[in-house]
This record gives C-alpha cells, structure tokens and sequence, in this order.
C-alpha cells in the first residue's frame, strides 16, 4: 500500500508538471511579426543554472526568427549563437529574448540557452521554457 | 500505513493547488544571480529542416517543378505498418510544401486530404480538424497563408507525438521529409541552371543529415530507426567524399541595440566535389527513398 501511495503520489507531481508546461508553451506561442513557426523546442524541467544546446542548420536567403519563452522562476534566461568552429557570433544576455538574423551562407549554428544560477536561493528552482524558431524567405532569390 | 497513504494523496493534491503560487514567490524574490559562466550541459538537441524549408530551397535554386515526381497521392492509405504511414507522411508532407512553395494549387487540396488520413492512422488525426481543412480551401491563393497552416501543422504534428511518447515516429517522419526533398532536388531536371553553383547548394545537406543521424542515435532500441540510420549512413558516406573548406564567420549588424537586434551571417565555404556526385546522390536517394514508400 505504501508503494502504491508513493507510486500515485510521483505520478500526480509528474502530470501536474506536464500540464504546467503545456499551459505555459500555449501563453507563449507568439509568432514574430512576418515570420512563419517552424520549430519548438520545450523543456519541461529545466533547471536555474542549466545549459542546453540545440545544433541548428541555417540556409541561404532566408531569415530566421529564434525567440526564447521561459517562467519566471527560472531567473535570467538568455541565448547565445556559436559557428562550428565554437566562436561566439551573438550573445543575448541582457538584449531580450528575441534575436533576428539571415544567413548569407549555409551552415551550422549552435544555440545555446544558458540559465543563470540564482545564488539568492537554496533550492534551485525548476521550470519550463520554449525556443521558437520561425523563418521568412527572401523572395527575390528566385533566379528565374 | 492507511494514514501515510492518505498522506500522500493530501500531500500531492497540496503541491497541485499550490505550485503556481510557489511559482510566483520564487519569481517576485532577490534577484541576485552567480556570476558564474559554468553551466550544467543538460541537453544537445538537432534541428533538421522543415519541409517548408527544403521545398523554399528547391524553389530558390531555381529548378522547375516536376510532379511526375510526386508520390501520387491515395497511396497513402494503402501502409500497413505505422513506420511506413510515418515516413510517407514525412514524403507528403515534403511533396505538399513543394507544391505550395510553386504555387501549383491544383495538389494542394489533395495533399492535404491525404496527409489527414495518414495523420488519423498514427493517431493524431486532431492536427487536420475539418475547420483547418476549410481554411486550407478559402485561402487556396494566398501562398503565405498556406505555408503558414502547413508549418503550423508540422509542428503540431511533432508535439503531439512527443506527447505521445512516440517520437521515434516523429524521427521518421523527419527522415521521410528530408530524403523526400533530396530525391525531388536531385532527380529534377536542371536544364538552364549552374549546375556547380546547384552542387555546391547540395553538399550543404551534409550537416542536417548529420543532425538525423544523431538523432536516431538517440534510440538505439528501435529496429525501424536502426533501418532508417543505416540508409542514412550510406547518403553520409557518399557525402564524406566531398572536401570542405571554409573560411572564418563574420557577423554584419543592424539595429544592434533594438531588443530584436537583425544581423547577416558570412561564412564562405568552397568543396571540392567528386565528379559523378550528383548522378550518384540522385540515384542513392532514389533507391532509399522508393523502398520506403513501395507497398
């Protein structure tokens, strides 16, 4: 009987943590203006202090839109953008959450999201977040 | 012991009621942060093209569209197995942004109906629902507005199967999507193009390949991804012929200081191709992409 109330107890904060997530990535799901979504990315248990990283190919002629969404609790949440050589192109701390570029050339970027560790608490808090990624096509590349 | 049960279901109920509120204090408290810069890697996730990009970037090289190309739409329904419906899900999917991306709205509607079937066989037949479908048939002319609504699809078709917990199929979807467009890329004609500048476009292809690898990787329990990897590592091989170099990436700003700051990013590669790559990639891609779509 104990198993079984430990076993119910986990699976009531699991799905409780499942549905807060999906609640969240619905209040962000803005799309820039011109853009269309491509991609989501959603991290349910996302950490204050964590990293993650996401190897994302870019083409030529189109525009990309990456806009990153994440709780509060989780403190400063920020991006940053690396070639595959590791040098870092962008870095988004205290410029937003929304970073626009167009690729000249196709290649591989790597983005990372990185949490800040909030030393003010001891128990790091966990949360959810969402990295969006939307593109525009440069039209007048068509060549014929 | 009957307590401590109870204990638990009180106990858990709490922590449900309570969690935004907790939420709330974490977030309205100091905001001191380390000033450490080492973080914990917690997960490296792969992108692989949408098919609205691959079909954005057969339009742009400037190739001609060739529906004789297309896997003919009522095949569909004919898979038996949910790896096969995945993959050729991924295929429509891939065939539907092509048609749309050139404007050939006379398959747009088609493919649409088919891909609801598909989707409905896996399980996630809520991502076409019959409104959708009326949007799709009152906005057959507005280009944008339809790659929006299969973009949008798209991602919802991955979300819910990740819900579901079965993203292998998601993967294969993937797979099927991307082979797709390499098939259509390198079999189409390309009277009247740069056939170097077009080579060097498909070399480009090596690193979302790459991602789809590593993504298989992920489950090495599946037999269907073991398949579908091994299919892919004979696409990379042929890849791995091609010499690279690159020079360093340079960043070119504007409006740096705006909260959405717009920056154009330079890297000039040059490959060394090996004559015949084309022909070969096109009949590799050919062959892998019909034995997965063959009833």
């Amino acid at each position: 009987m104990f198993k079984f109330s430990l076993v119910l107890f986990l699976v009531l904060i699991v799905n409780q943590l499942d549905a807060q997530c999906k609640r969240f990535y619905q209040s962000c799901a803005r799309q820039a203006e011109g853009y269309t979504l491509v991609s989501q990315y959603g991290l349910k248990d996302f950490k204050s202090g964590e990293e993650a990283s996401l190897q994302l190919p870019i083409h030529e002629n189109i525009f990309y839109n990456l806009t990153l969404c994440s709780q509060e609790n989780l403190g400063e949440v920020f991006l940053t953008l690396h070639d595959a050589s590791g040098k870092m192109l962008y870095n988004g701390h205290d410029k937003g959450f929304s970073v626009n570029f167009e690729a000249v050339n196709t290649q591989t970027l790597t983005v990372k999201v990185i949490s800040r560790k909030r030393s003010d608490l001891e128990i790091l808090p966990v949360g959810c977040l969402m990295l969006s990624i939307a593109i525009r096509d440069n039209a007048s590349s068509r060549s014929n | 012991m009957k307590t401590l049960h109870i204990f638990f279901i009180v106990l858990a109920s709490l922590i449900v009621s309570c969690n935004e509120t907790v939420n709330n204090e974490i977030s309205e408290s100091a905001n001191s942060f380390e000033e450490s810069h080492l973080h914990e890697v917690r997960k490296v996730f792969y992108a692989i093209p949408s098919p609205l990009e691959s079909a954005i970037l057969i339009y742009n090289s400037g190739l001609q569209f060739e529906p004789n190309l297309l896997l003919p739409t009522k095949q569909g329904r004919n898979y038996a197995t949910m790896r096969q419906r995945a993959f050729a899900l991924g295929v429509y999917g891939t065939n539907l942004s092509y048609a749309t991306a050139f404007n050939k709205n006379t398959y747009v509607n088609d493919y649409f109906k088919e891909i609801k079937q598909l989707a409905s066989q896996l399980g996630i037949g809520e991502i076409l629902a019959p409104e959708l479908i009326e949007e799709v048939e009152r906005n057959i002319n507005n280009k944008d507005t339809l790659m929006d609504i299969i973009s949008k699809s798209y991602v919802k078709t991955h979300e819910l199967l990740r819900e579901n917990s079965v993203e292998e199929l998601s993967i294969m979807i993937m797979a099927g999507g991307w082979i797709e467009a390499m098939y259509l890329a390198t079999n189409s004609s390309r009277i009247g193009i740069d056939n170097a500048m077009f080579e060097q476009k498909i070399t480009e292809q090596s690193a979302p390949l790459e991602g789809l690898i590593a993504l298989c990787e992920e489950y090495p329990d599946v037999k269907s991804l073991e398949e579908i990897k091994s299919d892919l590592l004979i696409i990379q091989s042929h890849f791995k012929t091609i010499v690279f170099t690159s020079d360093e990436t340079e960043v070119e700003w504007s409006d740096e200081d705006s909260t959405t700051p717009q920056m154009r990013i330079h890297k000039s590669q040059t490959a060394e191709i090996p004559k015949n790559f084309l022909s070969e990639l096109s009949e590799i891609s050919m062959k892998i992409r019909n034995k997965y779509v063959q009833i």
